[in-house]
């Protein structure tokens, strides 16, 4: 869900270019397919995290848009998984060689 | 919220949309183009760059995709649903408990009584291929019973020359004194041939089986039942190898059997009580002889693999020709004209008790649906009520399939909540049940609410929103939106429609109710006759105490006949006692039944059937059971001593039938068939005829004769086992307690160590024979009850609805000048008109099915006129009173205030 919430950073993205831009962030690591997508969407739009808007030249399309209230989400899950790491850190056994 | 895609759809596609409908259809309509367009731009981009393989990959971890993402959506869906439900319970608690309790009531009844079914009917038998186990009976044109028990020598022929078996296997019943451990006990012993076990497919969890060896009349070896192991023996596994007394003879212990293991089965008439213990069959010379004697050995038989029933009725026709052979000449007749009926063992076993439980479960059905019946009732006019709430959902955007559904998720709550209460109350039921259920009811030990049961009442909580969710909520769905909004401002005919449809429900309600109750008035009213049928004696007063003489220490008939005569005569000098005597068999369980001739004076012709009842007394048997003298004399003290002339007292129904004049005294009959050598006995008194076992059983001839003219001194085993059970019956001005108490100190005076079992008050005897029929009738009146109070309850729910909506028209009724007295009666018409309707159709469907049950009944007829105008006032009774309390408040309406409701 964080991977979706990353790649709609950038301002509003369609479906598919919210497939491709995961898979280019992770470097292929994570591909989500159509299914698991949507079903992360309608979760984010049901929690408000996200609204749709009609995508730019194609108004037959949807985008997906961060709502402030998503952004303010995503922000928050960065912090914390920043935190974490750096808590890790702290430790030799994470420590970067 | 998405708009469709113009683009042609390739085959990819369509097949991609299909995966879709996986998905709820709101989900789908929210996202479905999105996802189609989705999964076009990403198969075009994977073509492009990738081929075959990268194409086959995105097929893969599409399909996988939505086959997890699709039911986690309506996992979501319904999550959602059931908050909302719940929520909408809770703001109204009185309707969700009284909609639960009558769930809990229906799925709690079918609950236990489906348990029955399943532990009885539907659970194969424990043993080893059960389906190719099955039993054999003997059969012979006019003889008093149907089927009969085998006898030895018949037994050894079809053995020996069927040959559709795998093995036969003999066994029987016999009550033997267990002694030296504590106090001695009665206890049963099935003897049964070596082969049984392995037959059945099941050995002695410790110790040995059976050897052919052991089959030898001299052979004291026995297999213990692990209760009896357990209760008797404290579970001590060195027992194996030691003796114990059985009639006070020594039995090498050799093994024991297996935890929950039941032989013989409940159900069968023959030879149909569980064995504590159990010992060789090892049939003894005389026995192997017996010809034409003792029919009474069950039999069991395994099939061998492939045969079928209809192949081994064949091969036992053939073998029956080879048993008609062997008999001896002056027997031939009876020999020849035997057969072997055949049946599958699950069969013989529960075939007796499938009528009583389809009716069971009948009746629980019905009341599964009164309850339905109910709870819908409830829905509708809660939907009068929630018409706001859903019309503005409507209006607001929410499909109609999404409203039926939100509905339907609230009817499946409440059947779950009902569910889980009806698994409480089956369990408690069940509990009820079984102490009956092990007297009435075959295979008591396979009775439980196991996973099966769990999995009924599961699949119950699913299909009964079926019958009381969907009426209300495709109601609420097919009405327009605009409609619900003014009918929840107004009434209007809306309003009149749910009126109409809850006006059917309760129709429904009454007819089942009807249905119900009529069967259930049935076997009350055939209770009630049973129980007042004459016995022939009189019961009051008198108590019996049953004991038998353990071959062991009474091996001639000159002891066992001291015993009955000592006996007697202790419990006739016992304080308060009036009559004592004793007989071979207990009130209601005359169990002997033999061939007799009458002397040439006799109309012969009249009884073609030369079989009767047999009894042997001792003392004054008569005047202490109460039978009643019709003419000449009962025994004296001096009849059956040596030297003396033979004497016979006859049934009133034996005498009339030989000697329709009334002048059987003075007149002989002797034992046997025309050619037995037996003595002639004189009859010296005629006695009422009594029932000869349970209170639902036909009254047939009978003769009794004195035990010491029966029983000569030098008999012995084993035609001295047909006397060896004493029956002491004593009659006492004093508590039944006490006279009890007196007889064991009598007996225990005579011999110490005898184990005495059931000393009981013979009205209690009595009162056991009817158990059964006691166990139906009063399970059927209970859910006939909870019917009719069901039933009350709907027309209660929708007069008390019809008033609150009408109070304005009535209102306006009583500002008119109508009258109290109209008012009530235009509330109360509505009801009789809907019991009316109800009780025509109930009446009609209890004429067709009550025909099911005449198997249960006792001298009433299934369309009894009686019953079916009682029931039929009874549920009118009902209903007036439920109708009275709305009918009530109607006249109570204040005109002025329900004028300003407006």
């Amino acid at each position: 869900m964080f991977h979706v919430l990353v790649a709609l950073a950038d301002g509003d993205t369609h479906g598919y270019a919210i497939l491709k831009e995961v898979e280019r962030l992770t470097s292929g690591k994570v591909r989500l397919s159509t299914g698991t997508l949507y079903g992360i969407i309608k979760r984010l739009l049901a929690d408000g995290l996200v609204r749709e808007v009609d995508a730019e030249g194609d108004e037959r399309r949807r985008s997906y848009l961060l709502t402030p209230f998503g952004k303010a989400v995503a922000r928050a899950e960065a912090a914390r998984l920043e935190a974490t790491i750096a808590l890790a850190r702290r430790k030799p056994l994470f420590r970067r060689s | 919220m998405s708009r469709p895609d113009p683009s042609p759809s390739p085959r990819g596609e369509r097949f991609f949309r299909r995966l879709l409908r996986l998905f709820p259809a709101e989900f789908r309509g929210d996202f479905g183009d999105e996802m189609a367009r989705t999964f076009r731009d990403q198969r075009d981009d994977v073509a492009a760059r990738g081929g075959a393989g990268a194409l086959l990959r995105l097929w893969l971890e599409t399909v996988w995709g939505v086959l997890t993402t699709a039911p986690r959506a309506h996992w979501d869906l319904l999550r959602q649903d059931a908050g909302y439900g719940l929520r909408s319970l809770r703001r109204n608690p009185g309707f969700a408990v009284v909609a639960i309790a009558a769930l809990a009531v229906g799925i709690g009844a079918n609950t236990a009584i489906f348990s029955l079914v399943n532990g009885i009917l539907l659970r194969p038998l424990p043993w080893r291929e059960p389906e190719r186990l099955v039993t054999l009976f003997e059969h012979a044109p006019g003889a008093p019973v149907e089927k009969f028990g085998f006898s030895a020598p018949d037994f050894g022929i079809v053995r020996e020359s069927a040959r559709s078996f795998e093995d036969l296997a003999a066994y029987r019943n016999a009550d033997a004194e267990l002694s030296g451990v504590g106090t001695s006990e009665r206890v049963v012993v099935a003897r049964v041939s070596p082969g049984l076990f392995p037959l059945l497919g099941t050995a002695p969890a410790i110790g040995r089986p059976f050897a052919d060896a052991d089959d030898d009349p001299g052979a004291r070896v026995v297999l213990l039942g692990d209760a009896l192991w357990r209760r008797a023996f404290g579970a001590d596994p060195s027992l194996i190898g030691r003796t114990i007394a059985l009639d006070r003879e020594p039995y090498v212990v050799v093994g024991v059997m297996p935890r929950g293991f039941v032989f013989p089965p409940r159900g069968p008439v023959l030879n149909g009580e569980p064995a504590a213990l159990y010992v060789p069959i090892a049939f003894t010379a005389t026995e192997r002889g017996g010809f034409g004697a003792w029919y009474n050995n069950s039999t069991v038989a395994r099939l061998k693999p492939g045969v079928t029933i209809e192949q081994a009725r064949a091969d036992l026709a053939s073998a029956a020709k080879e048993v008609g052979a062997r008999y001896p000449a002056q027997l031939k007749d009876l020999g020849e004209k035997l057969t072997f009926p055949i049946d599958p063992l699950g069969e013989e076993v529960v075939g007796r008790s499938r009528r009583l439980l389809v009716v069971l479960m009948g009746a629980v059905g019905m009341v599964l649906l009164i309850c339905c019946a109910d709870v819908a009732n409830l829905m509708l006019t809660r939907s009068g009520a929630r018409q706001r709430e859903l019309a503005i959902r409507s209006c607001l955007g929410a499909s109609q399939v999404r409203i039926v559904r939100q509905l339907f998720t609230e009817s499946v709550l409440l059947a779950v909540a009902g569910a889980l209460a009806g698994l409480a109350l089956a369990f408690g039921l069940l509990r009820a049940f079984l102490p009956a259920a092990v007297e009435t009811l075959p295979r008591p030990e396979a009775i439980r609410l196991d996973g099966f049961v769990v999995l009924f009442t599961l699949a119950l909580a699913l299909a009964t929103p079926l019958f009381f969710g969907v009426l209300p909520a495709l109601r609420s769905a097919l009405l327009p939106p605009s409609s619900l909004l003014a009918d929840s401002l107004t009434t209007t005919t809306a309003g009149r429609a749910r009126h109409r449809l809850l006006g059917a429900l309760v129709i429904a309600q009454c007819a089942l109710a009807v249905v119900l109750s009529v069967g259930a008035g049935l076997l009350v009213r055939s209770f009630v006759r049973l129980s007042r049928t004459d016995t022939g004696f009189q019961a009051e007063g008198v108590v019996n105490a049953t004991m038998v003489l353990p071959s062991g220490r009474y091996a001639t008939g000159r002891q066992v006949k001291a015993f009955f005569h000592d006996a007697v005569a202790a419990a006739a000098a016992s304080h308060g006692a009036t009559a004592a005597g004793a007989a071979n068999s207990r009130p209601l369980n005359v169990r002997e039944r033999r061939a007799f001739t009458p002397d040439a004076t006799a109309d012969a012709a009249a009884m073609p059937n030369r079989t009767i009842a047999g009894t042997w007394t001792e003392g004054r048997y008569f005047e202490a059971l109460g039978i009643p003298l019709k003419a000449g004399r009962f025994f004296e003290e001096a009849d059956g001593e040596p030297g003396r002339a033979r004497v016979v007292i006859l049934s009133e129904m034996l005498a009339r039938r030989l000697w329709p004049n009334g002048d059987a005294l003075g007149h002989q009959v002797k034992w046997g068939i025309e050619s037995s050598r037996l003595p002639w006995m004189t009859i010296v008194g005629v006695v009422g005829d009594i029932k000869q076992g349970a209170l639902d059983s036909e009254i047939v001839p009978q003769a009794y004769e004195p035990l010491g003219q029966m029983v000569s001194d030098d008999m012995g085993a084993p035609f001295l086992g047909f006397f060896s059970e004493v029956n002491l019956l004593v009659r006492s001005e004093r508590p039944t307690a006490a006279v009890g108490a007196d007889l064991l100190a009598a007996v225990r005076r005579l011999d110490p160590e005898l184990a005495v079992s059931n000393v009981q008050p013979v009205p209690e005897i009595v009162d056991d024979s009817v158990k059964s029929r006691r166990f139906s009738t009063a399970t059927l009146a209970l859910f006939a009850a909870v019917a009719l109070s069901l039933a009350a309850l709907g027309v209660y729910g929708v007069l008390a609805n019809v008033v609150a909506q009408q109070t304005k028209e009535i209102g306006v009724r009583l500002a008119l000048g109508a009258t109290a007295s109209s008012v009530l009666w235009l509330v109360l018409r509505r009801a009789l008109v809907l019991t009316a309707f109800g009780l025509s159709l109930g009446l009609a469907g209890a004429l067709a099915l009550t025909r099911l049950m005449s198997g249960l009944l006792y001298e009433v007829r299934p369309n009894d006129a009686v019953t079916f105008v009682v029931v039929s006032a009874g549920l009118s009774l009902l209903v007036l009173l439920a109708g009275l309390a709305p009918a009530w408040r109607a006249t109570r309406v204040d005109p002025i205030a329900a004028l300003r409701m407006e």
